[in-house]
């Protein structure tokens, strides 16, 4: 017997295909409905031909479905063998060694998932010329997919063979598989916002967008492959992940004991490792989810935390023993045990003792800094398999600055905060005072690492370090993305709800545009802070020629652009769009005030049923006097709750309501003695 | 009691299976306990033992399908345990038969064909003669003692020099049981094989099997050929002439069991037939009756001795 023949035994392999050949027949019948198939179906013929970067965006989803069922269940089936006693006692009984038994099983599944891929593969190659260039690839496409296909369907298969190899059930080995599959991804964010959560400054939302979440979860990524295809590192990846899982499973195969068919772990050394990491999971997920819900009280966050222990620790014992009646004298010091190293790892982190929320760089450390709120739009990435290069105002853009003075004011803001940490307003008192602004504060240091942060910072009480920063250039350049401004545009659009001016002419948009920038670079900190109504919006329109732009910026003009609004009105578009007492028929006003809603705050947040109580309770104005709508134009701020303020309501002519707010001071002392 | 092929072959033949020290357990629960045990070439042995006694488990280990924590287990010097080349000279059949899903005789007859080398195709097909099931009719629609048949049928094809067999008598009709008997001493005495049973079907036993192994416990009680063992303990019924002659007896010979019915004690004794008269006859008691044991009472008495007894139902 030659070593080859001795190792793949043929009689194996034969009795797997008769057994389970449907596998690959239900493998190849869907991919070829989810790939060659789909080139012909359309029910629109006029359909323009689409560029395709990947085959993968053919079929919508299915293929990652199948790619992802087909394989693991392969694994399921050729090796139900080790979890039934009986088929398990049958086959090691054979005179055949478990390099034997494992190398023809691996060898039959490998086929089963790999003839598919490659028939399908030939037959979108074949049936290529006769599907009327809905489609557009090369020959080249068909290979990148199929040598994906082939690297994602081994891992697949072989993962599940190793999964099935450590449990002892057929149920525990797929869903262990998912599980493990999916963990790597889970427990990111998971981890990610309990540090949100216990992390002061830990940027939550910058991270979780920057997180490939594909990268970390072969199932995520191909359940939404049609956006997404493959890289080549990442399939390498996946080629030395599937060679260690393998050499792992001839190794732990030659270890295992027959008779654990039927067990739920067929290594008892694996034990504390599976309830170690069940029970973090549930103390993370009972954790997160109490500390959100009850919005942080610390008994029911504690009482998260524990509740998550006990889930898992119960329900690790269960499936580990296959009952429910777990109880001994030996439970409470194991639990006790886990429990406090669990709670060890998950506090480490989130202590002082890391420094991670006190270090704040030094300023020779430093070299450029960003700060605002947009710096996930900035680091977005595009697509990958868009066929055209998507566009937005923000690729391409850096948005650091290295000037030494906003560097500066970043660092004081950081280090104040890092101090100080204040407590921002959440819950109902968040509509008291809504003035916090949200500020990711990014370094780049001069040992080519970044120091990213994100925080939540009260406008009161941090004035001067807001001021700081918010009236340096570096800081308007990228919060007000005047980079956008740089662009050749053909047209540009001034807007308000009662018409558009659209500017063509090149050399008016350019004198335009230079006018907005200066304006926003001459923005007070008072204008930025500030509840000004916009009087009239600019946007740059998609045009049909810009198939790759997918947004735009739109700037505001607000009361403060003194010149802007100059050159509008020498231009004579003012008069076109400007919104004045004429193009509004009434103004109703009431006082925010808490006795009117008589204890029921509910009603703050709807002004129109607040205006309504308050007309029931004559303690509401309506005008239709021109001078004092004038009034009202002229001193409108945004809609917020705001006690000691006046809810105003603006009806247009049109009949359709506006809703702003007045300060006391700014109301006209004929209005505020009517309202007495 | 039939004629069995044990009685044919000399002593002192070769020893095929040659276990010493065997110990495995399930999850902290001892199944096999140190057992140490031989078998010689072309001898049918029996394994009895109370239910969970281990009798499955040392039969698995004999196989090759567990592997021991301590002991070894020897076929003819080689281990046996992933040793495709020893192996492929065992065959084990289970309590229920297993196949492969959906397969039939003639499907499995194909594999076993590839993966024995010592398959005997002629053998095969001259066995057909003797169990006449349908070779292409689903294993898996036939009842539990028809799969038992193609268990044995397929065992044998595979020409093995072991043939490890648990429970095999379980669901087969008595003239299957005795065909396959028939078919058990040929194989053995035409070439020589040897044969492991385990059963807790005394009768079965004893009509086949010369050597014997009570198992309970894990441990091996008693070890001894059926024939020697049915000579070396004995029933007697005894009334003696003084209470105390009683007692001089069970100091004089292993007693193993004792029941008094008014005067008449029945005592299960130890030793040769000769010997215990002899013993007795000093006493000249009143009745004295020496009676040859079943199997079934041996084995009672010794699981007895072993704290495994009938114990008196009220009802």
């Amino acid at each position: 017997m030659t070593r080859a023949r001795c190792f793949f035994n043929l009689a194996l392999i034969r009795q797997n295909f008769r057994q389970y050949g449907w596998i690959g027949i239900i493998y190849t019948l869907g991919l070829i409905f989810a790939v060659p198939l789909q080139m012909f179906m359309t029910g629109n013929p006029s359909l323009f031909n689409q560029k395709v970067t990947s085959l993968f965006q053919l079929g919508d989803g299915m293929q990652g479905m199948l790619i992802v069922l087909i394989p693991l269940s392969a694994g399921l089936m050729l090796f139900r063998y080790l979890q039934v006693k009986a088929s398990a006692d049958l086959m090691h009984s054979l005179p055949l060694r478990r390099e034997h038994l494992l190398t023809s099983h691996l060898g039959s599944g490998i086929v089963l998932v790999l003839v598919p891929v490659w028939l399908c593969a030939a037959i979108t190659a074949i049936t290529r010329p006769w599907t009327g260039d809905l489609y557009d690839f090369t020959g080249k496409d068909i290979w990148t997919w199929a040598i994906a296909v082939s690297v994602l369907s081994i891992f697949l298969f072989c993962f599940s063979v190793f999964v099935g190899i450590c449990t002892g059930q057929t149920v525990l080995q797929g869903i262990a598989s998912f599980v493990l599959l999916i963990l790597p991804y889970m427990l990111m964010q998971l981890i990610s916002y309990y540090f949100s959560l216990y992390l002061y400054g830990y940027p939550y939302g910058i991270y979780t967008n920057s997180i490939r979440s594909d990268l970390w979860s072969p199932l995520v990524h191909l359940f939404s492959v049609s956006n997404q295809a493959f890289e080549v590192r990442e399939l390498c990846v996946y080629v030395g992940l599937t060679v260690v899982v393998v050499a792992l499973s001839y190794l732990l195969y030659r270890k295992r004991h027959v008779e654990m068919a039927g067990q739920a772990i067929a290594f008892t050394y694996f034990n504390p490792l599976f309830k170690a990491g069940v029970m973090l999971c549930c103390m993370l997920i009972a954790g997160n989810y109490f500390s959100i819900n009850m919005s942080g009280r610390l008994v029911w966050t504690f009482g998260g935390y524990a509740i998550g222990a006990v889930v898992g620790y119960i329900l690790s014992e269960m499936v580990i023993r296959k009952t429910w009646h777990i109880m001994n004298r030996k439970i409470p010091l194991d639990f006790a045990i886990y429990t406090f190293l669990l709670s060890l790892l998950l506090y480490i982190p989130v202590s002082g003792w890391t420094g991670y929320e006190a270090r704040v760089p030094d300023e020779g450390e430093i070299t450029q800094v960003y700060a605002g709120s947009l710096y996930n739009l900035y680091t977005q990435k595009e697509s990958s398999t868009n066929p055209y290069e998507a566009y937005s105002p923000f690729s391409k853009v850096d948005p650091f600055s290295g000037d030494k003075d906003y560097i500066r004011a970043v660092q004081k803001l950081h280090s104040t905060l890092s101090v100080i940490r204040p407590a921002v307003p959440t819950g109902k008192s968040f509509y008291k005072d809504s003035r916090v602004r949200s500020m990711s504060i990014v370094y780049r240091l001069t040992n080519g690492h970044t120091l990213t942060r994100q925080y939540q910072v009260p406008v009161v009480g941090f004035e001067p370090e807001l001021r700081a920063i918010m009236e340096t250039a570096g800081y308007k350049k990228s919060e007000y993305v005047l980079s956008q401004l740089e662009h050749d545009v053909k047209t540009m659009n001034i807007s308000t709800r009662e018409g558009v001016v659209v500017l063509t002419h090149s050399a008016e948009i350019n004198e335009f545009k230079a006018l907005l920038r200066q304006e926003i670079l001459d923005m007070s900190y008072a204008d930025q802070i500030g509840d000004d109504v916009p009087l009239a919006d600019v946007d740059i329109p998609i045009t049909m020629e810009d198939r790759n732009v997918i947004s735009f910026y739109s700037y505001s003009i607000l009361p403060s652009y003194h010149r802007l609004l100059n050159w509008l009105a020498d231009k004579g578009y003012s008069d076109k769009i400007m919104i004045t007492a004429k193009n509004i028929a009434s103004v109703e006003i009431a006082a925010f005030e808490p006795k009117i809603l008589q204890g029921d705050h509910s009603y703050y947040y709807d002004p129109e049923q607040y205006l309504a109580i308050a007309r029931k309770q004559n303690r509401s104005l309506v005008t239709q006097d021109k001078d004092q709508i004038t009034d009202v134009l002229k001193y409108q701020k945004k809609y917020v709750i705001r006690k000691g303020t006046y809810l105003v309501k603006k009806n247009y002519e049109d009949g359709s309501p506006e809703y702003v707010l007045m300060e006391t001071d700014d109301l006209s002392p004929e209005l505020r003695k009517l309202l007495r | 009691m039939m004629d069995n092929g044990n009685n044919r072959s000399s002593k002192g033949d070769s020893e095929v299976l040659e276990i010493r020290g065997v110990r495995k357990s399930f999850r902290g629960e001892v199944a096999v306990d140190g057992i140490s045990l031989t078998v010689h070439k072309g001898k049918i042995y029996g394994l009895l033992g109370s239910n969970g006694a281990g009798k499955t488990t040392l039969l698995k280990i004999l196989a090759g399908i567990i592997q021991p924590e301590s002991g070894t287990v020897k076929m003819e010097g080689k281990s046996i345990f992933e040793r495709p080349e020893v192996k492929q000279r065992i065959i084990f059949i289970p309590d229920s038969p297993a196949f492969f899903p959906q397969s039939t005789i003639k499907s499995m007859a194909n594999f076993y064909r590839s993966v024995y080398p010592r398959w005997n195709q002629a053998q095969f097909e001259q066995l057909g003669d003797v169990f006449r099931l349908d070779t292409s009719r689903k294993l898996s629609r036939f009842s539990k003692g028809m799969q038992r048949q193609a268990a044995f049928w397929l065992s044998l094809a595979c020409m093995p020099d072991v043939l490890v067999m648990d429970e095999p008598h379980d669901g087969l009709d008595p003239v299957m049981r005795r065909q396959i008997k028939n078919l058990l001493f040929q194989e053995v005495a035409e070439r020589q094989l040897t044969v492991l049973i385990s059963s807790h079907n005394l009768h079965e036993i004893e009509d086949i099997c010369g050597p014997v192994g009570i198992m309970h416990g894990g441990k091996m009680r008693v070890e001894m050929d059926l024939n020697d063992l049915k000579a070396d303990t004995h029933k007697v019924q005894v009334a003696f002439r003084d209470e105390r002659h009683e007692r001089a007896i069970s100091s004089k010979l292993q007693v193993l069991h004792r029941e008094v019915r008014g005067s008449v004690s029945l005592l299960i004794v130890r030793g040769d037939r000769e010997r215990i008269t002899a013993a007795f006859g000093i006493y000249q008691p009143y009745v004295f009756d020496l009676l040859p044991l079943t199997l079934e009472e041996i084995f009672i008495y010794e699981m007895g001795d072993a704290g495994y007894d009938t114990r008196p139902l009220l009802l």
